[in-house]
């Protein structure tokens, strides 16, 4: 009974005049730059965390709970109406809801999407409410050495998932890690690889990596290979939905959630797998399974849902433990930090006030959402007829401003140059960009954690392995490396083929039978079958570099 | 259906471009475990002091970098990122970047001694023509336009300060 309190507490706060104005500006701001393509809901977030730097942090907050959701919904308008996910969690809504919108429904797929989008959101931030309050009990009870071993599991998952291969997320990882170490170490006083830069005394700033990796490499990326012939941008036609989608898109919300909260509350890499799952969940159930491939509007109503409780359920082990298990929940950790705030069981006690109210406002976040986003959806895809060098030029300045309001420096602009080529580089050569923004966030965490653990057992190791519960998430760890390992050396060993097996079924040509691999360890968790983007890419496209 | 014929040149072919990635973290987690000797460890520092760490780290990085090498070496192949924009068949378009580059350095020179509004208006100008913006009018219209909104909205709206430079005294 006492967090229903809280909740209500909570509610009192977000609902004031001015918190409901930053919660309606950050839906708003979110949702505008989650539509444009190119931006994901990590680098939204990034993005816009400058905006929030002149704010109290729970008005911050309160910005931050509508730009999370809204950059969540912004992408699903943009894989609909143009076929080009953002992110890898988009991925699955562009298959069937690009093909509704070219088969004249695209009012239908984004409005499944977004309905879908708000119940799944509802449900996922009541069970939030619920879970989080309860995990922090438990997390009370853990150690140091424990929460080292919750951390070392989140690294290697989420390398393991965010990206097409094992090693390359590690090696992003590693990156990640290493520049979260420059800097004067928190408890010794001791300056560590600031190659003599005295502005590298104090780190480098999470917003200058992030949004450096992310925005300036994503927009040197595209400059490297601007498409010149526009991709195709398909008008939003159709009456919406009809009676029998409604019939046909309620279970799919009500699974998608079921699958994407408790995932999301793992440490699984976000809202990737439950998005898959549901997908393949949705055709396995389907009764028209022939309309899958073709615009089924339960392969956009499934993974649109599991998306969005996924999000909800990230916030679990964020808020609880402060564990973020994919980039924009890191960067949301990031966030809090800005504010000498530490996320975890702490917070719920020090600062129950405005942790209650950002769950409030999650609340209020998604019902404003689904009443922006039903009538104003035509507004959105102006958005994405911005002529792409005003776009990306637009990006790279608001990157820059990002960056420069931290300290005032041109060093800051320097180092953002640097990691943008650095992430020019991430993406050329295949390497995922977010391990690299949890590793720089988690790492100093992690190693407060380990030296406290390793000073209670006076250096002995031992004590890393002493409790249950953390051989249990060394033995997880190690499963998530190893299993895929021994799958595809089971599978060379029988196609004498280097790259990983693609699906046996799911590809009838070569050209998809490429595509595939990006996502072949996803579809090999979901089922055969499914496909990855089908943007067409030729297999000899690597010669070109 | 697979191994069909588009990918037997798959071996073939090392990229030395990602070998060279690899290698480079491999190098940087080495170099990291030789610069960590030179942290200062203080007698009264306990058990695990601000050496530990970094030495983890660095040899994380140098196992994965080579374990990396040897697969690339091997041929394995990174699939490049797509993205919405992003056309893959092309080759890389070397003087785009280059100039884009250009435009972030002469930013980063300028933005103390002309202040934000007027270096920000050059590099934003700057980076959509690098992009392609051709047409004069719309070029220098937005490229008056989206700064200075930008200008008014974080230092007038949100209260965040921004040095000026030599408008400082005009805006």
């Amino acid at each position: 009974m006492d967090n229903v309190g809280f909740l209500l507490d909570g509610f009192a706060t977000a609902l004031t005049p001015t918190n409901l104005m930053f919660a309606f500006i950050g839906v708003l701001l979110g949702t505008a730059v989650g539509v444009l393509p190119g931006i994901g809901p990590a680098m939204t977030v990034a993005l816009l965390l400058p905006v929030t730097f002149s704010l109290p942090p729970t008005s911050a907050f309160i910005m931050f709970a509508g730009i999370y959701y809204g950059g969540m919904y912004g992408g699903s308008t943009t894989s609909i109406l143009l076929n080009t996910p953002g992110e890898a969690a988009s991925i699955v809504t562009a298959l069937e809801g690009n093909r509704m919108a070219k088969a004249g429904r695209g009012a239908a797929a984004l409005a499944t999407a977004a309905i879908g989008s708000f119940v799944a959101g509802t449900i996922a931030t009541i069970a939030l409410s619920f879970v989080a309050p309860q995990v922090v009990k438990l997390a009370v009870a853990l150690g140091p050495a424990d929460y080292v071993a919750l951390m070392v599991l989140a690294f290697v998952t989420v390398a393991a998932v965010l990206g097409s291969s094992i090693v390359r997320g590690l090696a992003s990882l590693s990156v990640g890690l290493m520049i979260g170490l420059i800097g004067i170490d928190a408890q010794t006083g001791q300056a560590r690889f600031t190659l003599g830069i005295p502005q590298l005394l104090d780190g480098v700033d999470v917003v200058v990596v992030a949004v450096g990796l992310f925005a300036v490499g994503e927009a040197l990326w595209v400059a490297s290979r601007l498409r010149h012939t526009a991709a195709e941008l398909i008008p939003i036609r159709g009456k919406g939905m009809t009676r029998s989608d409604w019939q046909r898109s309620w279970k799919p919300w009500l699974r998608g959630t079921a699958l994407g909260f408790p995932f999301g509350t793992l440490p699984a890499g976000g809202a990737e797998v439950p998005t898959f799952l549901s997908y393949a969940l949705e055709r396995r159930l389907s009764k028209h399974k022939d309309e899958f491939g073709k615009g089924a509007i339960e392969g956009v109503a499934g993974p649109e849902a599991a998306n969005n409780a996924a999000a909800a359920g990230v916030l679990v082990p964020l808020l609880s433990l402060g564990l973020p298990t994919s980039a924009t929940a890191a960067i949301l950790l990031a966030a809090f930090q800005q504010y000498g705030l530490q996320p975890g069981p702490q917070l719920f006690s020090n600062n129950s006030a405005l942790v209650w109210a950002l769950i409030a406002s999650l609340y209020i976040g998604n019902f404003m959402l689904l009443a922006l986003n039903l009538p104003l959806a035509g507004i959105w895809v102006k958005l994405l007829r911005i002529p792409r060098p005003y776009l990306y030029a637009g990006i790279l300045m608001f990157a820059a401003l990002g960056s420069y309001t931290v300290n005032l420096s041109p060093v800051d602009l320097a180092l953002l140059l640097a990691l943008g080529v650095l992430g020019y580089f991430f993406r050329r050569y295949g390497w995922p960009v977010a391990p690299a923004i949890v590793g720089l966030i988690l790492g100093p965490v992690a190693e407060q954690q380990l030296r406290r653990a390793l000073a209670i057992s006076q250096g002995d190791t031992s004590i890393l392995v002493s409790s249950a519960f953390s051989i249990l998430l060394y033995t997880a760890t190690a499963l998530v490396l190893i299993v895929p390992l021994v799958y595809r050396l089971t599978h060379r060993s029988r196609d004498d083929e280097v790259r990983p097996a693609p699906d046996e079924q799911g590809s009838s040509s070569p050209l998809d039978d490429d595509n595939a691999t990006k996502t072949t360890e996803l579809n090999e968790m979901a089922e055969p079958g499914v496909q990855s983007t089908s943007r067409s890419v030729p297999p000899d496209r690597k010669d070109s570099e | 259906m697979s191994e069909s014929a588009p990918t037997t040149t798959w071996r073939q072919q090392i990229s030395w471009g990602e070998l060279a990635a690899a290698l480079v973290l491999g190098g940087v987690g080495v170099a990291m475990i030789v610069d960590t000797r030179s942290i200062r460890v203080l007698a009264t520092a306990n058990a695990v002091g601000p050496r530990f760490f970094p030495y983890v780290v660095g040899g994380a990085a140098a196992i994965v970098g080579l374990w990396l090498a040897v697969a690339v070496f091997r041929g394995d192949r990174a699939e490049p990122e797509a993205s919405e924009d992003i056309d893959l068949e092309q080759k890389t378009d070397w003087r785009t970047l280059a100039m884009l580059t250009g435009a972030f350095v002469a930013y980063i020179l300028l933005i103390t001694p002309l202040g934000y509004l007027l270096s920000t208006m050059l590099f934003f100008g700057g980076t959509a023509f690098a992009l392609g913006a051709r047409r004069p009018r719309s070029l220098i219209i937005t490229t008056l336009v989206v700064p200075f909104i930008t200008f008014m909205v974080f230092t007038r709206l949100l209260g965040i300060y921004l040095p000026n430079g030599v408008l400082q005294a005009v805006i």
